[in-house]
């Protein structure tokens, strides 16, 4: 069926269409972060750079910034802990379960961040009766961190033959060193894809934050707050930005990395081109 | 208001004589949008006309003013325990706003 | 190559570590192994507190006290049962997520099937990296970002008033738009996937046979997306399903998210939360079933 030049023209258009429309708002909300005025009215009256340095000088900004960090990066270690296991078990075992198991991973990702957020939050407070800190952000954050690491991991393994594995252990290499050695290298790059995902994903998380942070703040939840207060939405705005920034950067270096194209939870199958190639 | 088990009660004393000072008091206020609790703070506003805005020194006003406080079943009054409370509130809201 | 002891069994590794021949032997012990921690965390971590929320919602609260009652009692789900308002707000909601799903394929189509199949390679990859980049950039802002843009005074006020048209004012068309928005990408890059893994052999078969181009696209393209249209639907539908934010910061209307949101907070009212919040999971979970045998999960 050949596409018409008019078809291809269409389609141009469309996409083109679509791109704008997926990034008006980010750039509406660039444009406001250099406001001059506290108003948010447009167009913005002039430009100044002000706000991103009270942004950055804002203690509480500062420390949100922290405690997301710690959060993403805690997280991150124990998702990809989590999903390489479970993502080596999957790809290389034939076993009874192994579909339940893509199941099981994609619930975090797949149920409602409310009812996540809520369950943790009753186990947290109702049954193991401890306080919100740090470290019950990280657990939340991790669960569905998981998801993210298993399916980079899971395609990559799946492109990648066992017969290495077999032979190194021909050769004398315990399970141990083939992992090591044979396996490690190879998903290496899908592995750092992953977990590059799934720092992002932490750092932007919000609704789940919500019911397993207690008096820590992570930046999105500074933001939430600071949303009802007017006067503070210019610096607001210019934390936005910087959220942005600091989410884009690791996916775009995921994406060079892994050199598959990543998409939102996991990596494309394998194409024809693909394996052509 | 001051936490029952506070770490460092007197920091806590500390800070609320601040917070409560005239000078600490205009700022907040002023920033907020709202009327000083302190009288004192009124001569120290930036806007002069803040308290004048925020009806500060005006009983008159603020005994037109019903004060929020959380329901709960226990009415406060001769009737009894026969109140709503707050989460029963939230659900005949919830059924409001449909 | 190193020779192992004469002993050794032919299917075993050659390695003189103790436990790698039992290991070997046993496939089910390093499966066991490996999945211990993954498993423990998602079965005891996630799935016990899943558990835990449905018991909850068989508590009650004491009026009285405004404490927890930990009884066994089906108050919770008699009341969202029976209140027309909770039945009202499940509609709604699935229906906006159902909207948004319809929506957002129809918005990703030209752009998946021009990535997939008209557009050269360089240009296929910088247009992933470009749908890849607003994926990313956090939820909150950009829910944030589309408030500021409905405000009065906002840019998309100001480009609408010389046609004398304004925002619109519902807040259930504003979610509706807020949320295609959101979830576009979620719904392009599956999409992406599945068109591109179409062969060219089918649809020049389809043209050969006679068919026109329409009747290709319903006959031959379409059945075979399903797969990845019903893969990026799970995330269209559930992330609308469950959302409190973007009605809270765009709108007024009440969805299932907020109602459960609303009921946990001040109120204190986790067991008629959680009886609520059992809804969406049990929407989820009979969605992902059907999507399941869609295809969707090997289309992720």
């Amino acid at each position: 069926m050949p596409i018409t030049g008019g078809t291809r023209w269409l389609l141009r258009i469309g996409s083109a269409v679509t791109l704008a429309f997926l990034y008006a708002p980010l750039l509406v909300l660039a444009i406001y972060a250099f406001n001059t005025t506290r108003v948010q009215t447009w167009p913005p009256q002039g430009l100044t750079l002000d706000w991103f340095d009270k942004a950055l000088n804002n203690p509480g900004v500062r420390d949100a910034l922290w405690t997301s960090l710690r959060a993403g990066i805690g997280a991150t270690a124990i998702a990809v802990v989590l999903g390489t296991l479970a993502s080596y078990a999957v790809a290389r075992f034939d076993f009874f379960g192994r579909n339940t198991i893509s199941f099981l991973v994609v619930l975090p990702i797949a149920l409602p961040g409310i009812v996540t957020g809520m369950a943790l939050n009753a186990t947290f407070t109702q049954v193991l009766g401890v306080d919100l800190a740090l470290w019950t952000i990280i657990v939340g954050h991790a669960t569905f961190c998981i998801v993210v690491v298993f399916n980079n991991v899971v395609a990559r393994l799946r492109r990648t033959s066992a017969s290495l594995e077999e032979a190194g252990s021909d050769l004398g290499a315990t399970s141990l060193r083939g992992f090591i050695d044979i396996t490690f290298p190879q998903m290496r790059s899908a592995l750092i894809a992953g977990a590059l995902l799934a720092f992002a994903l932490s750092f932007d998380e919000v609704i789940v934050t919500t019911f397993t942070a207690g008096d820590d703040q992570t930046l999105p939840i500074w933001i939430l707050n600071n949303l009802s207060r007017p006067r503070n939405l210019p610096v607001v705005n210019a934390v936005a930005v910087i959220v942005v920034v600091l989410s884009v950067i690791p996916v775009y270096l995921a994406q060079r990395l892994s050199a598959d194209p990543v998409t939102a939870r996991g990596p494309v199958r394998d194409t024809p081109a693909e394996r052509a190639a | 208001m001051l936490a029952a088990k506070a770490k460092n009660p007197n920091c806590m004393y500390l800070w609320m004589d601040h917070i409560a000072s005239p000078k600490a008091n205009a700022e907040a206020t002023e920033y907020f949008g709202e009327a000083p609790s302190n009288s004192k703070a009124c001569a120290l506003t930036a806007a002069k006309d803040h308290c004048a805005t925020f009806h500060a020194d005006d009983e008159a006003y603020f005994d037109q003013i019903a004060y929020w406080e959380t329901p709960t079943a226990n009415c406060r009054d001769d009737r009894g325990n026969v109140c709503k409370d707050y989460s029963e509130w939230v659900q005949a809201w919830t059924e409001i706003k449909g | 190559m190193p020779a192992g002891p004469v002993t050794t069994p032919p299917d075993s590794p050659a390695s003189g570590h103790p436990l790698a021949g039992v290991f070997w032997r046993l496939k089910a012990l390093r499966v066991g192994t490996l999945l211990a921690a993954p498993l423990g965390w998602l079965g005891v971590v996630y799935l016990g507190s899943l558990v835990v929320l449905l018991i909850t919602a068989f508590w009650t609260l004491d009026t009285f006290s405004g404490q927890v009652v930990r009884g066994f009692s089906l108050d919770n789900f008699q009341t969202i049962l029976t209140e027309p308002v909770y039945q009202k707000i499940v509609l709604r909601t699935v229906s906006i997520a159902a909207l948004v799903t319809i929506t957002d394929i129809v918005l990703a189509f030209p752009i998946a099937f021009f990535m997939a199949r008209v557009a050269s390679a360089r240009a296929k990859a910088a247009l992933i990296v470009a749908v890849l980049m607003p994926l990313w950039a956090s939820y909150l802002v950009k829910v944030y970002s589309w408030r500021t843009m409905f405000a009065e005074e906002g840019i998309l006020n100001w480009m609408l008033e010389p046609f004398g048209l304004s925002v619109p004012d519902s807040g259930y068309v504003r979610v509706w738009i807020v949320m295609s928005y959101l979830w576009l990408p979620y719904m392009i890059l599956p999409l992406y996937a599945g068109l591109e893994r179409i062969p060219d052999s089918l649809l020049d078969a389809s043209g050969d046979l006679g068919a026109r181009p329409f009747k290709t696209f319903r006959n031959v393209i379409l059945p075979l997306a399903m797969p990845a249209i019903a893969a990026g639907s799970i995330f269209t539908f559930s992330l609308t399903l469950g959302d409190y934010i973007t009605p809270q910061l765009v709108s007024s209307t009440q969805f299932i998210g907020n109602v459960v949101y609303a009921n946990v907070g001040i109120a204190n009212n986790l067991p008629l939360a959680s009886a609520f919040a059992t809804v969406p999971v049990v929407i989820m979970v009979l969605y992902l079933l059907i999507v399941r045998r869609m295809g969707a999960f090997e289309a992720l």
